[in-house]
């Protein structure tokens, strides 16, 4: 019976000992991982209209997580994922008329996704290439993130970036009958906040 | 704003291209044999002559076709069009048994609308089916809706009137476009310009040139088109459940030539009679949608607002500055 107890005692040892080296080695190797803040972030874009002057709108409702790790930025990961629903132009009829299928077909292709495949450090922040879906369409592109400075807030790690990119509506499989007084290239403009879980 | 030119032009080549084959089979022979027999059969002519008349239209449209399909539209157009003239055809040689036709027929009406929503937001990925008991009622719905009208069609097709029929639905897949448009998808209500006249051109030459012709194929093939266009329009478009309901429905008013007092009159009055009362419940609609549209779209395409709807044409015919 004593013996038992002793054995008992000697594995719960153990294993508080082997979990303990397993969450400090967790700590000190793991990558930082952050969900997107919606409240303190943003995904606009603007395209030209009749080439003489910008449309503006955003995206409300965006998800996304990251997992930064400083130590080997390679295995850094970035996923965003944009609600084409939440199209928002200031202009209630023109944004249910981007819904439609003749622009964002968001009954179809309800989501705008990038999802990173390799990630390289570079100075001020990171390259990131990865898969960019929209439109039932992906395409492989790299963006250059800047940022990545983490500070702690109110007992919250928090890391920002920001980036610009240029897509073309047409290698989008957009209907082409839809692209002419707007340009077809588009820009978005990403500033995002992520913190830490 | 839609490009009138463009659309013009996509009706103009749907026309023509109908009527070519039209005029190429009705004068041309199985053999030497110069006996009237030896033809090609009115129903096969009018069948047969829907395809080029709706592949011009397309091409000159500029729709693009790529496989697999990607959106409502383009599996309409990919695999629900070519089904039901494949099965229309079939149907229309005399060796195949009735029960076999509508037993394919009955396939289509069933999977039209689930084909439609593939991979849309209206279908769940963790089943079978992608359905959920609510989206699986619509679909029965929807089957039991469409089959209603192909029965009463096909009844009224053995009727006076039965040339009559194909031109109705021709006005209703043209109301429905019309529908599709003012609710915002220009593309989508563009679609049914070719349907709607490679329907009206070959019975309108078979009736010019008096041949006798059962339309039950051509029938088959307007429903099914009237239903999906409706259908993508209600979906992935924003023309209302009501809107749809009457459209489709709209064919269907045609049963007045059942009645004493219209079957008494001449065929000719009788005919026009059923397609003036199809036309109400259409204008009815039209006139709600455009409505809806003077209040909810025209800001955009009024001079003092930026416009997305605005094409090139427009602009042109409009002597803005081109893009």
């Amino acid at each position: 019976m004593i013996c038992l107890k002793t054995l008992r005692r000697l594995f719960l040892a153990t294993a508080v000992t082997v979990g303990g080296m397993a969450s400090t080695a967790s700590t000190a190797f793991a990558a930082d991982e952050y969900v997107y803040d919606l409240v303190h972030s943003s995904v606009s874009f603007k395209a030209r209209h009749l080439d003489i002057s910008w449309i503006h709108g955003r995206f409300n409702e965006v998800d996304g997580k990251f997992s930064i790790d400083r130590q080997d930025p390679a295995k850094s990961t970035f996923l965003l994922t944009i609600k084409a629903d939440s199209v928002d132009t200031a202009n209630p009829a023109r944004d249910e008329h981007l819904r439609q299928p003749d622009y964002f077909d968001t009954k179809q292709f309800p989501t705008i996704e990038f999802k990173s495949k390799s990630v390289k450090a570079i100075e001020g922040g990171y390259e990131v290439t990865g898969d960019f879906t929209m439109h039932g369409t992906t395409k492989e592109i790299t963006i250059t993130l800047m940022g990545g400075k983490e500070i702690e807030s109110r007992g919250v790690k928090r890391v920002g970036f920001s980036t610009e990119l240029k897509l073309k509506r047409s290698d989008y499989n957009f209907d082409k009958g839809a692209i002419g007084p707007i340009g077809d290239e588009a820009i978005v403009i990403i500033d995002c906040e992520g913190m830490s879980k | 704003m839609p490009d009138l030119l463009l659309f013009l032009k996509a009706a103009v080549f749907s026309v023509s291209a109908s009527a070519v084959t039209v005029l190429a089979l009705t004068f041309c022979r199985w053999t030497a044999d110069r006996a009237i027999n030896n033809r090609p059969p009115a129903s096969a002519v009018l069948l047969v002559s829907f395809v080029p008349g709706v592949w011009t239209g397309y091409w000159s449209l500029g729709f693009s076709f790529q496989w697999p399909p990607g959106n409502a539209l383009a599996r309409f157009l990919e695999i629900i069009l070519p089904a039901i003239v494949l099965i229309e055809l079939v149907a229309s040689l005399q060796k195949v048994p009735r029960a076999a036709v509508w037993f394919l027929r009955t396939i289509v009406a069933a999977v039209c609308g689930r084909v439609l929503w593939h991979e849309s937001v209206y279908l769940v990925a963790d089943s079978w089916s992608g359905l959920t008991s609510q989206t699986a009622l619509v679909l029965v719905g929807c089957l039991l809706s469409l089959m209603m009208v192909w029965l009463i069609l096909f009844r009224m097709a053995e009727s006076a009137i039965a040339e009559i029929l194909p031109l109705g639905l021709a006005l209703c897949i043209q109301a429905s476009g019309l529908a599709i448009m003012l609710a915002g998808y220009i593309k989508g209500g563009a679609a049914a310009i070719p349907l709607s006249t490679s329907l009206a051109v070959p019975v309108l030459m078979l009736l010019v040139m008096r041949r006798q012709c059962d339309i039950r194929g051509l029938l088959g093939i307007g429903i099914v088109s009237l239903f999906s266009l409706l259908f993508i329009g209600r979906y992935f478009g924003a023309v209302s459940s009501t809107q749809s309901v009457v459209i489709f429905f709209a064919p269907c008013l045609a049963v007045v030539s059942w009645l004493p007092i219209v079957r008494r009159r001449k065929p000719a009055v009788a005919r026009l009679l059923c397609l003036a009362l199809i036309s109400v419940p259409l204008l009815i609609v039209l006139t709600q949608a455009k409505s809806a549209f003077d209040k909810r779209m025209a800001p955009l395409i009024s001079d003092s607002c930026s416009s997305i709807l605005l094409t090139p044409a427009a602009i042109a015919i409009r002597g803005e500055a081109q893009p």
